[in-house]
């Protein structure tokens, strides 16, 4: 538990290693925009808080899950879309190749 | 072997269809270590004389909304805390841990169990897979067994047993077959249990380089695609003309796995980043081992790549995949 928010940490997902020269503030705000494209071609909503430990999924009626990195993120979304997420599935490709970054 | 450099204690997971020679192998490799423990399902079936031999019988969770890979073998964590305990006492001077699996075992629940436990996961890391062959009987038993191609699948390291018992035709035939269902793992063999450097093939033979400088008189694909089938198993190499954004490619990762863990046998390669960094990545199903972050000067010479050992998924579609997410987070 973070002594500062109380905010329950999970155990770190793969992705939450930051190999590169990127401040981990650019990494974050670009990780924000680029969930928000993805999940939003499922009508899926995302938003997270400051510090990205955790972060918000929802339907547009509000149906909503609270996830804890992207090892939560993925199973969550489906849930509220009642999608599957295929990044190999064409139409997904075509709505996210004409998303603008 | 010794502690990793961040302090934890490297894990072999010893793996072979029934027959494959995995304990003539060990019992020659462990001869007069003290500090290595070995952790086997069955003592009957075994005769190794090792001061740090432990049994135990296959015991399994299934993890709530996990799929066959995200099995924890309750058994096994519980022989390794043992094994820390006895460690951090002093009653044993613990340098490395080798698990044998029995004939028919998917590793995979083992990487699972090993890299997911919380306590276990910050003592331990899974150093590789060694994987043994029969050279008299592995074509059949691949062809014939789904278990024995999901082993090799899943290796780092392929070791062809019992060499001495076919001719070098045969055995290169089998060493050309590992290699096109596993570019990414080092193929070796063995005579009476002893590594012969005769049979060797370094990971990548199937042929990606990493990329050089840029050729400006020809525009390259920014992701090359090959890809060679085994029956059902494809491996498919991906190559990137240009470094990866991590963030684009983390994701797209995640989201594949998510989505086709099952069907993902293995990941493995070596990835250069945007801003020169080199990563490299490993992973089993939906299990994925902490990315490494290599400097320039530790990057092998030689193929790389990214290489996917899939059941059923089409390696172009894959490249196109990860380039859209490239542009995305670009």
């Amino acid at each position: 538990m973070c002594v500062l928010c109380y905010c329950l940490t999970g155990e770190e997902h793969w992705t939450d290693v930051h190999p590169g020269s990127e401040t981990h503030a650019s990494m974050r705000a670009r990780r924000r925009r680029l969930l928000t494209l993805i999940l939003a071609t499922y009508g899926v909503e995302y938003s997270d808080d400051p510090s990205g430990l955790t972060a918000l999924v929802s339907d547009r009626k509000g149906d909503t899950r609270i996830v804890r990195g992207l090892g939560e993120l993925w199973a969550a979304a489906e849930q509220v879309s009642g999608r599957q997420l295929d990044p190999l599935d064409p139409a997904t490709l075509l709505r996210l190749s004409d998303a603008r970054p | 072997m010794t502690a990793s450099p961040n302090g934890r204690i490297p894990v072999v997971v010893v793996s072979g269809f029934l027959g494959s020679g995995k304990t003539t192998l060990l019992r020659r490799a462990l001869t007069g270590d003290r500090h290595t423990a070995v952790i086997v399902n069955e003592f009957g079936a075994i005769s190794l004389d090792h001061r740090l031999l432990h049994n135990c019988e296959e015991r399994v969770e299934v993890v709530r909304g996990g799929c066959a890979c995200c099995v924890k073998r309750a058994d096994l964590a519980a022989t390794l805390r043992t094994l820390l305990d006895d460690h951090e006492r002093g009653r044993a001077d613990l340098r490395s841990v080798v698990i044998e699996t029995s004939g028919l075992a998917d590793p995979a629940p083992i990487i699972f169990t090993v890299t997911s436990d919380p306590m276990l996961r910050h003592h331990f890391e899974v150093a590789r897979v060694t994987v043994c062959v029969d050279a008299v009987n592995g074509l059949g038993q691949l062809a014939a067994h789904p278990e024995a191609l999901k082993q090799v699948a899943v290796a780092d390291e392929l070791v062809i047993t019992k060499v001495d018992l076919v001719d070098a035709n045969a055995c290169v035939e089998l060493a050309e077959r590992l290699s096109a269902l596993n570019p990414g793992a080092v193929v070796l063999a063995a005579r009476h249990g002893i590594r012969d450097a005769s049979v060797s093939r370094r990971p990548g033979a199937a042929g990606v380089r990493r990329a050089g400088p840029a050729d400006s008189s020809r525009r390259q694909p920014p992701l090359e695609s090959a890809e060679t089938h085994a029956d059902d198993i494809q491996s498919v190499l991906i190559a990137a003309q240009e470094p990866l954004d991590w963030l684009g490619f983390a994701v797209w990762l995640s989201m594949l796995l998510a989505a086709w863990g099952e069907r993902v046998l293995r990941v493995k390669g070596l990835i250069e980043l945007t801003d020169g960094a080199f990563v490299s990545i490993n992973g089993v199903q939906h299990i994925v081992h902490t990315p490494e972050h290599l400097e320039a000067r530790e990057v092998p010479d030689g193929p790389s790549g990214i290489v996917f050992i899939t059941r059923g998924l089409d390696g172009g579609r894959l490249r196109d995949s990860l380039q859209v997410f490239q542009r995305l987070a670009g």
